[in-house]
């Protein structure tokens, strides 16, 4: 049987060849199944219990879009928030600089052992390889996230990592990788009362906990984490030291805007009205307090985001990372998140990487798309996913990235389209070489065979010519 | 929403009210029968159908493939061709929705070609939801049609020119006593995508597959559908399954209430 | 007291998987007594909270280390459209409380009950909750889905989470 390898795509650029390799692999097409049909339905029937989702849309993109439109200020008051409750914030420009002040902060408290809950920013900058680089060891403690650590792989989705799993591969990783002798893991239930036991230790011996944030408060100087293990809270409550990796467009203007973002969160991701652990950090430990971090910082990762906000991509920036667009994705749910070659899959991976990393470390991405619609239609946000990619082929194309031939025959397409008798000599001659050389392997195999010699145009005129006058 | 402007001065009330067919370059090309039927259609419910010679393509290939400029030309030309008529019938909900949606997007930095692209678009339909709105009434029906139909809701006619109910609704009154029964996952992609299935042929046969799949669980006779290009590209694989027969609507429609204009055309 | 409020919360905890008992203040012992009797749990827990619930339960002072197995917790205010409880993190209420524990009991006084998350921030916000270290919106036990979309309670949070509503 043929599968993708999920260790060594990790080129964008190979996403037909990847992709390809999707298709062919049973285990992955079984679970890709599984997973859209589950994310579609849970969605629907979420949205159904709301009165007028339409207009939590509306108000959450709202309190989105002033943020972004007022991004600076918000981040500054944030930061002086976030200190005035004792704790730090640092800005990083680029993935790198994120690594070096989270091993310096590491390093300061002679941490050895880190325990991760899932941060989608820390997939960007490579964090737990850099950190491993350095002598201290993470544990991912998000059970998608851990099941592929152990694997050695990268995250398929943005929510459920290891979706791409059968429960069978599960107890392969944990059979090889946790000395516990014979048991049985046939059900999901004993795989996950493995992972418990064996996290648990983590939790509590870590010396540092980084957890990423899917909002910061500005007005109150919060970082909010939305879960459903509980392994983001032990992660940001145990060890004494707690990292938040976040990126700038995380943060809105206060309480309010983020409840407002919190109601179409967790609808639009999982069909959960609420998640089972929304959690708000307000800093370090308060004097009263018996437990909690005595150190609080929040590393904020800029990597090319400013630059989009100020583009025609800007749109993008209202992205809350729900992970609904990937699960309506006709192509996404075909390939699943490996073939894409990148931390963001799907409809929203494939505007994001070509615009962080350039579009020409990115080309297939774009064009990977029928413009089906269903991810802007689903999207909380609003955001025009298909008019963006559309742009990003534009942008494709004037770059000289598009294939020639097609440039060529666009061309010629787009000229002869404004010639009416020529095309329609052109077309009707087409058609007549398309149904003689019907097995030719020089046109697209999607190429029918015409129902008539002449175009529709053609015929039309010569029978119209036939008919009284009085028609 | 259209409005529906005033026949122009040269038609009188003893002439039938003017439309003209923008037939597109699919139907245009390979699947011309759909012109004819859509003419059918139109004649059926009363108006007189003019074909304008001048018409090519709605500028769709090289809007989606980076070509702007390429597209912006196409369009302007288009816009010229149709802008006379009262009203401009597309038989793809594809196209419509180029037309009546892109359009003005496509034209917004030239102020008067985007005006003239919303006027055009205020006037362009896609045909079934023409023929609905307009006079449905005015179509027979066949009381012995009995068999099986399922429907393929392209995305364009989902999302695009949201023609969804009005076919389930032609098709009740026009065919009382056919079985229609909805595909398991109407809202997915069948993977045509303009030239997505030629540059990602494998995952568009995926697409196609399931598709088919779901339309051969219905078990219907006959899957209709308001585009040509996915027609095209689910006919591929549907000789696998015999008993369904892929058509669009219009030539399905014309052909089970026996239009006359339409069979002599044929001839 | 806002009796549609307190049976909406009643119908989402049960939804979210979570125990719920009504009962007046004075009820409190005997129904924590018939928790450890109907779970046949030994009758220990762990909790910073200054309540005189009788001698019969074994009453641990402290936040929770990972051996405990029963904790007692206060919300602050409650959810009832979406079975919410809200609890901040004080000397009182540990937030390892809210995580290490087998089973969570939370006690929630019906008046700090409000229909939405709107109305829970604006309480919040009135009540300062912000200047707390944490605000944990807990919705019911801990579970994950990530192994072949099935859902699967007790991830690594509480396993069990049991809501006593004070009226």
């Amino acid at each position: 049987m043929k599968t993708i390898d999920p260790i060594n795509t990790t080129n964008p650029n190979g996403f037909k060849n990847q992709a390809s390799a999707a298709l062919e692999d049973t285990n992955l097409q079984t679970a890709l199944q599984r997973a859209k049909s589950g994310f579609i339905e849970k969605r629907k029937k979420a949205i159904h219990l709301v009165d007028d989702f339409e207009h939590l849309k509306t108000q959450a993109q709202q309190a989105k879009q002033s943020a972004l439109d007022n991004l600076n200020h918000h981040l500054a008051l944030f930061e002086k928030n976030v200190v005035a409750s004792g704790g730090a914030v640092h800005r990083a420009k680029t993935p790198a600089e994120l690594n070096q002040i989270v091993l310096k902060i590491c390093q300061q408290q002679n941490a050895k052992l880190v325990t991760k809950g899932k941060s989608m920013v820390s997939e960007e900058t490579h964090l737990n390889a850099f950190l491993e680089k350095h002598g201290i060891s993470t544990a991912e403690t998000d059970l998608g996230e851990y099941i592929i650590q152990l694997a050695k792989e990268k995250p398929s989705h943005i929510i459920a990592p290891a979706v791409h799993k059968t429960r069978q591969q599960v107890a392969e990783l944990f059979k090889h990788n946790h000395e516990l002798g014979e048991r049985d893991l046939e059900e999901i239930r004993a795989l996950v009362d493995e992972a418990r036991a064996m996290l648990r230790k983590a939790f509590l011996l870590a010396d540092v906990g980084i957890t990423g944030a899917n909002l910061l408060v500005a007005d109150t100087g919060s970082v909010a984490i939305v879960t459903n293990e509980g392994n983001g809270d032990l992660t940001a409550t145990l060890p004494k030291t707690h990292i938040v990796t976040a990126s700038i467009e995380k943060v809105v203007a206060n309480m309010e805007d983020a409840g407002k973002i919190l109601q179409v969160l967790g609808r639009s991701a999982t069909g959960q009205a609420m998640s089972t652990y929304t959690s708000f950090f307000n800093g370090p430990r308060r004097t009263e307090d018996l437990d909690g971090p005595s150190a609080f910082h929040v590393v904020i990762l800029d990597n090319g985001r400013s630059d989009i906000l100020n583009s025609k991509y800007k749109d993008m920036m209202r992205c809350i990372k729900c992970g609904a667009c990937l699960n309506h994705c006709p192509v996404y749910g075909a390939v699943g998140g490996h073939a894409y070659g990148d931390v963001y899959p799907g409809p929203m991976g494939s505007v994001l990487t070509p615009l962080m990393k350039g579009i020409e470390q990115a080309t297939p991405l774009p064009n990977a798309s029928t413009f089906c619609g269903r991810c802007e239609e689903v999207c909380p946000m609003s955001i025009p996913l298909p008019e963006l990619l559309r742009q990003l082929r534009n942008d494709q194309a004037t770059k000289g990235l598009a294939p020639k031939l097609q440039s060529m025959a666009l061309g010629i397409y787009g000229w002869l389209a404004r010639k009416p008798r020529l095309f329609q000599l052109t077309m009707g001659m087409f058609g007549r070489v398309v149904k003689l050389f019907k097995v030719s392997h020089i046109l697209p195999q999607e190429t029918p065979a015409p129902d008539a010699p002449d175009t529709f145009v053609q015929q039309w005129k010569k029978s119209k010519q036939g008919h009284s006058e009085n028609e | 929403m259209n409005n529906l402007e005033p026949a122009s001065p040269q038609s009188s009330a003893a002439q039938k009210p003017q439309v003209a067919l923008f037939a597109t370059c699919l139907v245009n090309t390979f699947h011309t029968k759909v012109g004819f039927a859509a003419a059918a259609l139109l004649d059926a419910i009363g108006y007189s159908v003019e074909v304008p010679t001048q018409q090519t393509c709605c500028g769709q290939p090289n809007y989606n493939n980076g070509d702007h400029n390429g597209a912006i030309t196409v369009a302007k030309h288009t816009i010229e061709t149709l802008t006379s008529y009262d009203h401009v019938i597309v038989p793809s909900s594809s196209c419509a929705g180029m037309i009546k949606n892109h359009y003005p997007r496509l034209l917004d930095a030239e102020h008067d070609w985007r005006r003239k692209a919303e006027g055009l678009a205020n006037k362009t339909w896609e045909l079934v939801d023409f023929v609905y709105q307009k006079k449905r009434h005015a179509l027979p029906s066949n009381a012995d049609f009995r068999k099986t139909i399922t429907h393929h809701d392209s995305c364009s006619s989902i999302r695009e020119t949201k023609v969804t109910d009005q076919v389930r609704s032609l098709i009740a009154e026009c065919l009382p006593n056919a079985h229609f029964k909805e595909l398991s996952e109407s809202e997915a992609c069948c993977g045509f995508g303009g030239t997505f299935c030629v540059k990602f042929g494998d995952i568009a046969s995926q697409l196609a597959t399931n598709k088919i799949t779901d339309i051969g669980n219905t078990k219907a006779d006959y899957c209709t559908s308001l585009d040509s290009g996915c027609n095209a590209h689910l006919n591929r694989f549907a000789e696998s399954y015999e008993t369904v027969r892929l058509q669009h609507l219009a030539v399905f429609l014309a052909e089970q209430l026996n239009l006359a204009t339409f069979e002599s055309a044929k001839d | 007291m806002n009796n549609a409020l307190i049976n909406q919360l009643v119908q989402q905890l049960k939804i979210n998987v979570a125990g719920v008992v009504c009962c007046e203040f004075s009820q409190l012992p005997h129904q924590l007594m018939s928790f450890f009797d109907q779970q046949k749990l030994p009758k220990s827990l762990i909790t910073n909270l200054d309540l005189d619930i009788g001698m019969a339960i074994e009453i641990t002072k402290g936040r929770a280390t990972g051996d405990e197995a029963v904790g007692l917790s206060q919300a602050i205010a409650a959810i009832s459209e979406t079975g919410t409880l809200v609890l901040a993190s004080s000397a009182s209420n540990p937030t390892s409380i809210n995580f290490l524990v087998d089973h969570h009991l939370v006690l929630i006084e019906a008046k700090d009950i409000v229909a939405n998350l709107t109305d829970a921030m604006n309480k919040l916000s009135k009540m300062d909750a912000f200047d707390q270290r944490a605000l944990n919106f807990i919705s019911g036990p801990s579970r994950t889905a990530d192994i072949e979309q099935t859902i699967q309670l007790g991830a690594h949070g509480p396993r069990n989470l049991w809501v006593f509503i004070l009226i």
